[in-house]
């Protein structure tokens, strides 16, 4: 009896101990890091589908990126081509892509046979390269060439150049400043290059350069829908239009020039002076017979900081006929598009390729690029460029009225300053261009 | 004191167990139902209660197992972590109902991994340490660490090689059985990477998150060999033996010490099965105990703010690690952080590049900003950058690139932009402050000194640059909300500390508190202002919560405010505004 109130009185203080906090609400100490007491309220699975509906068509696309990206790294895919392009270079085999436009792809292959034959070491200055470039409707370009660099180690150069090219796909718009964007013609251009070349390059930047040339021009007709056919309205025999039928030229020219980028492509500094002037005969049946100047200036200048960059670049061109002989229409200044290189239509954004075509022209281009992004190597840069140009018969038709301007934004991604990606969007009197490009204009 | 790591009962997940669950619960409740039972049915009853247990005790061997194979690998890479934190998730925000109600209705999303008290409980993905009882400076320094490191004393074994760039990797084996993974410092800077591994590692184990041992250790050639059958992914991309010659070659690109020596930082493998990364969204659902979904979890947004106190500026999910580990025979999925050579001024490449922890890797807001300013708005790193006179390794080559200028708590940016760091609230960061003050400056030094800097002026800068901004990020933590803590009720006065005036960021002079008193209607009682942490809650009875603002004279930022929950006389919860 005596041991049963015993266990009572212990089970009392026992109880008593235990419910002692609420009863007297004195001590208030608690368990900071208690656990979780019940499941937390969040959106069910069914709840949580519902408010999350609308991204699930995006999903579907998620999904084999995200797997593709994880197969890729899992497989050292990016290592294995890296490793591939790698290897073709050191073996002379430069694959080649370049995005002429959105749909539009460039691709080629260079082959350097001094590497290939492992000769580079004993032979560095030896140069023996061809090239192969195909772009569908567009350009279809094959070439080889032979020389030395820097013989004896004097800084004199000789090269021998082989070029075949084709354009099936070319514009025409008729000649002069006031030419129509409605009378658009196409042609196909097929162009066969023989070059000799015997120059001076003291050093990296400086260079002074003679050479002697065989150039056959086939004209035929091209194939663009929404374009006149060859040899019809304008664009036939009897509106006089020179060349009409192609020519093949005899080229003597010389060539000087200063580069003091630091990158051809997306300089941030220096500049380019470039003076050409050649003598152009026409062979056997051809009428041609002229003399063609150019110039070309430019130069980067950093705002402060390479991350603000202004970039203005001047280019004239004039062809001049001699003895009662003609300029063909193919030889002439061309006005138009994007630029990049020295054959195509120079560079005035709002216009489309080859616009305006005439004996002269003097094009303006000022570009105002700043550094939005960076990481590493990798920046994207804006652009707010101007282009301002005209083509001309003479210089007394040179008339600031006559200037043609093209204005726009664009956003240039590269990597270790070597653009990889150019969106740009121009507009000007005849529209608005957009550009997706693997280059710069200049 | 190491806490112990939370055991977590996994379910059986296969149907006939889950049947089998059923079983045992309704065995459960007819026990329950009927009292008292005559002795045959005692028997009955003592019978059942033995099948239903060897059936339990038998199917739990199977459960392992089967867990093992239903919790599926889940993998990622730095390409797949970019694309879907940088573009996707960035671009498909607001397709999110919820978060577009929340973004126009500028409501916060509250941490779901919290308990009354507004602390995060012990669970597989923290575990609170430092915070909740100091550590010692040798468990400081200690970590997780399970031993030394390495034993070179008869040379390890390659058993595997990574080499990536010019930076190799090598899984080794020592003579004990223990595997580690050895990474280099970069060419030009001795000690950086290394370093930032062993530092950011020990601070993330103390602050609570579960960690792989790193340490140094220093070797020469003759000290290692290969095994014959490792191999190597080098740079072609391809698997290929790793030879002597390979190795050789490998090695040439890493830094010595003026010994000759080689530094590498050791992670020893964790035990366990290697389930890939946990996400830093939505949540495994084959994993009973993974109830909360991963952008709802303090613990996991606070990161930006330990991230932002360490530099560590590449947390994401390729940086993570599950592993099932057996804990008293029960499979647990353990939750890791990892690889932290970007912590501090390091990056995986030398020093951590000007723009990092300023800038996302892709920052549209930044980008737009330039874009609209013409290049003519500075960003911040672009004036920090130009300050160091554009020299990433302006202080030291084993620091790289950390100081305090130009950094503010409330920007910092990791490399990619998680909802969950973007869902922080002020409560988040409010418990991830606490936790940040709790180390002192001797703990700090504790802990830098096992980065094993050569230099005694390189170990006190990066001590002294963590203290500094421990600071920064206490007092902008502090005043952006009310940090009230350690409440007690007695006599019905609400007394509490304020650790603002505690750290002494603020003092009493400076300090307001306002007090709305307010019953279970939610009307308003009373209201007061109290100069010290005493409240009277006055006699009534009504008292259902203390609502208390925390006012400092002279500061600008928007404090937010404290609810202390009173029930039947006692503390029943404390909630910080979100």
């Amino acid at each position: 009896m005596k041991q049963k109130s015993f266990l009572s009185i212990i089970r009392f203080t026992a109880v008593l101990l235990l419910a002692s906090p609420p009863l007297f609400a004195q001590d208030s100490s608690y368990d900071k890091y208690a656990p979780l007491q019940s499941e937390p309220k969040q959106a069910t699975l069914f709840e949580r589908s519902l408010l999350h509906f609308p991204e699930y068509p995006f999903e579907i696309l998620r999904y084999p990126v995200d797997k593709s990206l994880v197969y890729m790294e899992k497989h050292h895919v990016m290592e294995k081509i890296q490793w591939v392009y790698d290897t073709l270079g050191k073996k002379g085999l430069t694959p080649k892509l370049n995005l002429i436009s959105l749909a539009r792809l460039d691709i080629g292959a260079e082959v350097d046979f001094v590497r290939a034959l492992h000769q580079k070491e004993r032979f560095p200055d030896l140069v023996a390269d061809s090239w192969i470039h195909f772009a569908s409707h567009y350009n279809f370009n094959v070439g080889s060439r032979l020389g030395v660099e820097r013989i004896g180690g004097t800084g004199f150069r000789t090269q021998g150049y082989f070029q075949y090219e084709t354009h099936p796909q070319e514009h025409f718009y008729g000649i002069g400043p006031h030419s129509s964007r409605g009378d658009g013609y196409v042609y196909k251009r097929e162009e066969t290059n023989l070059q000799y070349l015997l120059g001076y390059k003291p050093d990296v930047a400086h260079s002074l350069d003679f050479k002697f040339g065989y150039r056959n021009v086939h004209i035929a007709d091209g194939r663009d829908g929404s374009m006149g056919r060859y040899n019809s309205g304008i664009f036939n025999g009897s509106a006089g239009i020179p060349g009409l039928h192609g020519d093949e030229l005899l080229v003597y020219k010389t060539e000087a020039k200063r580069d003091t980028r630091d990158q051809a492509g997306n300089s941030t500094t220096g500049g380019l002076q470039k003076f050409g002037f050649s003598y152009n005969q026409g062979l056997y049946s051809s009428n041609a017979e002229f003399f063609k100047y150019e110039m070309e200036l430019s130069h980067y200048f950093k705002l402060g900081t390479p991350r603000r960059v202004l970039g203005i670049r001047a280019y004239g061109e004039h062809n001049s006929e001699t003895n009662g002989h003609s300029v063909p229409f193919h030889q002439m200044a061309r006005l138009g598009g994007y630029g990049m290189s020295d054959q195509m239509s120079e560079t005035l954004r709002a216009y489309r390729y080859n616009r305006f075509t005439d004996r002269s022209m003097v094009v303006f281009n000022v570009e105002y690029r700043y550094n939005l992004w960076e990481y590493r190597d990798w920046k994207t840069d804006a652009v707010v460029f101007l282009d301002s140009g005209q083509v001309f018969k003479n210089f007394d038709k040179l008339k600031s009225k006559n200037l043609r301007e093209s204005y726009g934004v664009g956003i240039r991604t590269s990597l270790a300053n070597v653009v990889l990606l150019s969106l740009e969007m121009a507009h000007g009197d005849e529209g608005t261009n957009y550009y997706v490009k693997t280059s710069t204009p200049f | 004191m190491e806490m112990k790591e939370p055991i977590i009962m996994l379910k059986p997940a296969h149907p006939f167990k889950s049947s089998l669950r059923a079983k045992r619960s309704n065995l459960s409740a007819e026990i329950a139902a009927v009292a008292p039972l005559p002795r045959n049915d005692v028997r009955q009853r003592g019978l059942r209660m033995t099948i239903a247990i060897v059936m339990i005790a038998a199917t739990l061997p199977l459960s392992a197992p089967a867990f093992a194979q239903e919790i599926k690998t889940q993998e990622t890479s730095f390409f797949a972590d970019l694309f879907n934190q940088n573009v996707y998730y960035e671009g498909t925000n607001f397709l999110h109902l919820d978060r577009l109600y929340r973004f126009v209705a500028k409501k916060k999303l509250r941490s779901l991994d919290v308990n009354a008290y507004d602390e995060v409980p012990d669970s597989a993905f923290f575990v609170n340490r430092h915070a909740r009882k100091p550590l010692s400076a040798e468990e400081l320094a200690k970590g997780p660490a399970e031993n030394e490191g390495p034993d070179f004393s008869n040379g390890l074994t390659i058993t595997q090689g990574k080499f990536n760039g010019l930076h190799p990797g090598f899984f080794i084996k020592d003579s004990k059985g223990g595997a580690y993974f050895l990474k280099f410092d970069s060419e030009d800077s001795l000690e950086l990477q290394t370093s930032a591994d062993s530092i950011a590692s020990r601070f993330f184990h103390a602050i609570g998150y579960s960690v792989p041992q790193y340490t140094i250790a220093t070797f020469t050639l003759k000290q290692v060999s290969i095994a014959p059958s490792a191999t190597v992914y080098d740079d072609t991309g391809f698997q290929k033996k790793l030879t002597q010659e390979r190795f050789e070659q490998y090695i040439t690109f890493v830094p010595q010490d003026e010994e000759g020596r080689y530094r590498a930082s050791a992670r020893k493998t964790p035990a366990g099965e290697d389930k890939g990364v946990f996400r830093f969204q939505g949540r495994r659902s084959a994993d009973p105990q993974d109830k909360i979904n991963h952008d709802c979890l303090r613990a996991l947004r606070a990161l930006r703010v330990f991230g932002s106190w360490l530099g560590e500026d590449d947390l994401r999910e390729g940086n993570t690690q599950d592993l099932l580990v057996s804990d008293n025979g029960k499979p647990v999925l353990k939750h890791y952080l990892m690889d932290f050579q970007d912590a501090l001024g390091s990056s995986s490449n030398g020093a951590k590049p000007p723009m990092a922890t300023h800038e996302y890797f892709v920052d549209y807001g930044d980008t737009g900003k330039a874009i609209f300013s013409f290049g003519f708005w500075k960003k911040p790193w672009q004036k920090r950058w130009k300050d160091t006179g554009e020299n990433l390794m302006s202080v030291s080559p084993a620091v790289g690139y950390f100081d305090n200028r130009y950094f503010d708590p409330a920007k910092y940016k990791t490399q990619l932009p998680h909802y969950a760091f973007k869902d922080l609230t002020r409560a988040d960061a409010l418990w991830a402050t606490k936790i940040i003050m709790s180390f002192s400056d001797e703990n700090i030094r504790a802990i830098v000194k096992t980065g094993k800097l050569s230099k005694p002026e390189d170990s006190e800068t990066v001590a002294k640059v963590l203290i500094e901004r421990r600071d920064l990020i206490g007092k902008y933590g502090f005043e952006t909300s009310s940090p009230l803590e350690d409440f007690s009720l007695q006599n019905q006065l609400l007394s509490f500390k304020d650790l603002a005036i505690d750290h002494k960021f603020w003092t009493t002079e400076q300090t307001t508190y306002h007090v709305d008193l307010v019953n279970a209607q939610g009307k308003n009682l009373s209201s007061a202002d109290v100069h010290s942490p005493t409240i009277d809650l006055g006699s009534s009875a009504e008292v259902f919560d203390a609502v208390i603002h925390t006012v400092r004279s002279g500061s600008k930022a928007q404090s937010a405010h404290v609810r202390v929950q009173i029930r039947s006389g006692r503390i029943a919860g404390i909630i910080h505004q979100d």
